[in-house]
């Protein structure tokens, strides 16, 4: 049966499958079996492949995260230390109060949503914990292991995502073939598979996210701060981020996470809601 | 290990802004070609040239990378390392670019000290180098960076050097050089273009230090909190004890 062309059963699905399984990180000898299953459980039901599977890239996505190998499930620790605290934390700009009397823990293997409305100070409070702003008043305490991920920007547009895993791995004395391969496996866990000498200033809002995600990860932080790190993502990335999300808390990392997705919500530990800005 | 994956990352940006390297050639070049009815006036002009290309190519290389380079100091970087890797690279395009156009000058024309050229177009790069960072860490933006370095280095070309007020300006080491490479001026000349070029290097330096701890300071928390790997540690050592 596998002598059907793609042609016979929808030429521009096929090809669309087989590059969204590539895209996400399935290797291209076995994206091209799935290819030939489809085609054939197809043609046995005497049906076009968009009518039995839907579309080629949600399949694709269905796959691909059938096929990724789960990471070790590990019990949480015994006694869960906190990796982030702050007390009574406030950022004011002149007159300007940007973030008022924010008290807040994380502990290791839990995720903690930030939410509030816009201009309620959540990037501030973000770039306050990871010690890119000294707050004006109030306590922070951190673990010294720190990843963040910017809403936006902290990439070079020049260098390939490949390039970014070496110069971010660095970070802690790891060699380059070291970050290349956790870079991959980081990338392949969010549905994507870094095209080589692709710079960062030709990827997609969605994929330049992803690279952040890995980045944010790539040094073993034991906090990670994620400022709507979902950004750009289709469907399918941001299953992967919860996922990610879910096996970041089994190994003990702490997780503080700016969302503006509400819907999801009792996917984390606690929710700490931002006082809107005041009207002036 | 930090420094050297900043140089390596740095260079690399630089290779790939192809247009970015041809403006930065043709900038000393057209200064020279429009002096080359003064051949000793053309050679001071590259080499202040290839001065203000280094600046503004460090200059920029500084302020795109300001976000990633907070970044990587929340990763773990040191502000040394940051420094030191970017300051590397633009060293490195500095030498490669003197060495092109000391050969185009020992072509074109009859150079006796070349040593001297050498030396005028090393003064150039490096203090071209650390003034470009220093003005990019201290304002940030591209266009206020551009405008300041434009002041100085066109209030170079137009001072007249012998003016004691010129040797206030980053690069009058270059025309002190020169004295003695083209005007075969006393020995003193080289020697004072020198000191001059180390103290102007000295002072960006200090300017440089100050402006990197303030622009890319990671404030450290008012406690830290151990991480999973001290906390496996403190457990394993006390179920030893």
């Amino acid at each position: 049966m596998s002598g059907h062309d793609a042609h016979d059963t929808g030429g521009d699905w096929a090809d669309n499958l087989r590059h969204a399984l590539v895209e996400r990180g399935v290797a291209e000898h076995r994206a091209a079996e799935l290819l030939r299953d489809a085609e054939e459980v197809a043609v046995e039901s005497g049906d076009s492949p968009v009518a039995v599977f839907g579309p080629a890239t949600a399949y694709a996505d269905q796959l691909a995260r059938a096929m990724r190998t789960p990471g070790a499930r590990l019990d949480p620790p015994p006694t869960a230390a906190p990796a982030l605290r702050l007390t009574g934390v406030s950022k004011r700009y002149g007159r300007r109060e940007v973030l008022r009397d924010v008290s807040l823990e994380v502990r290791a293997g839990e995720a903690v949503a930030v939410v509030g409305a816009n201009g309620s100070g959540k990037s501030t409070l973000m770039a306050v914990c990871a010690g890119m702003i000294k707050p004006t008043t109030g306590r922070v305490e951190r673990a010294a292991h720190v990843g963040y991920v910017p809403q936006h920007g902290g990439t070079a547009d020049y260098l390939t995502p490949r390039e970014h895993f070496d110069l971010f791995a660095a970070a802690r004395g790891d060699s380059r073939r070291r970050g290349y391969a956790t870079g991959d496996r980081l990338a392949a866990s969010l549905g994507w598979r870094p095209k080589d000498g692709q710079p960062v200033g030709q990827l997609s809002g969605g994929t330049r996210q992803k690279l952040n995600v890995v980045l944010g990860e790539i040094s073993r932080p034991d906090l990670l701060l994620l400022d709507e790190p979902y950004q750009g993502f289709d469907h399918g990335a941001y299953v992967d981020l919860w996922g990610q999300i879910d096996r970041w808390r089994e190994t003990g990392t702490a997780v503080l996470l700016v969302t503006h997705m509400l819907s999801e919500l009792h996917r984390v530990d606690r929710v700490v809601e931002l006082a809107a800005p005041k009207e002036a | 290990m930090q420094t050297i994956a900043i140089a390596r990352a740095t260079a690399r940006e630089l290779l790939r802004r192809h247009n970015a390297l041809i403006l930065l050639v043709t900038l000393p070049l057209a200064f020279y070609i429009a002096r080359s009815d003064i051949p000793s006036s053309a050679l001071v002009v590259l080499a202040l040239g290839v001065g203000w290309a280094v600046a503004t190519l460090s200059l920029f290389s500084t302020v795109s990378a300001l976000e990633l380079d907070r970044r990587l100091r929340v990763a773990g970087y040191s502000i040394r390392a940051i420094v030191l890797g970017r300051l590397a690279a633009v060293l490195l395009f500095g030498a490669a670019l003197s060495l092109g156009f000391l050969g185009l000058a020992m072509i074109d024309q009859d150079v006796s000290r070349p040593g001297g050229l050498a030396l005028m177009m090393a003064c150039a790069v490096v203090v071209g180098a650390p003034l470009g960072m220093a003005t990019g860490l201290l304002l940030r933006r591209e266009l206020e960076g551009t405008l300041l370095l434009l002041i100085f280095l066109a209030t170079q070309f137009m001072t007249n050097p012998e003016k004691p007020a010129a040797q206030w300006l980053p690069l009058w080491s270059v025309r002190g050089v020169a004295d003695w490479t083209i005007d075969f001026a006393d020995r003193t000349f080289l020697v004072d273009g020198l000191l001059h070029a180390a103290a102007t290097v000295g002072l960006l330096g200090a300017l440089l230090t100050a402006a990197s701890l303030v622009r890319l300071r990671i404030h450290a928390p008012h406690r830290t909190l151990p991480g999973l790997g001290e906390r496996l540690d403190e457990d394993i050592a006390g179920s030893l004890r």
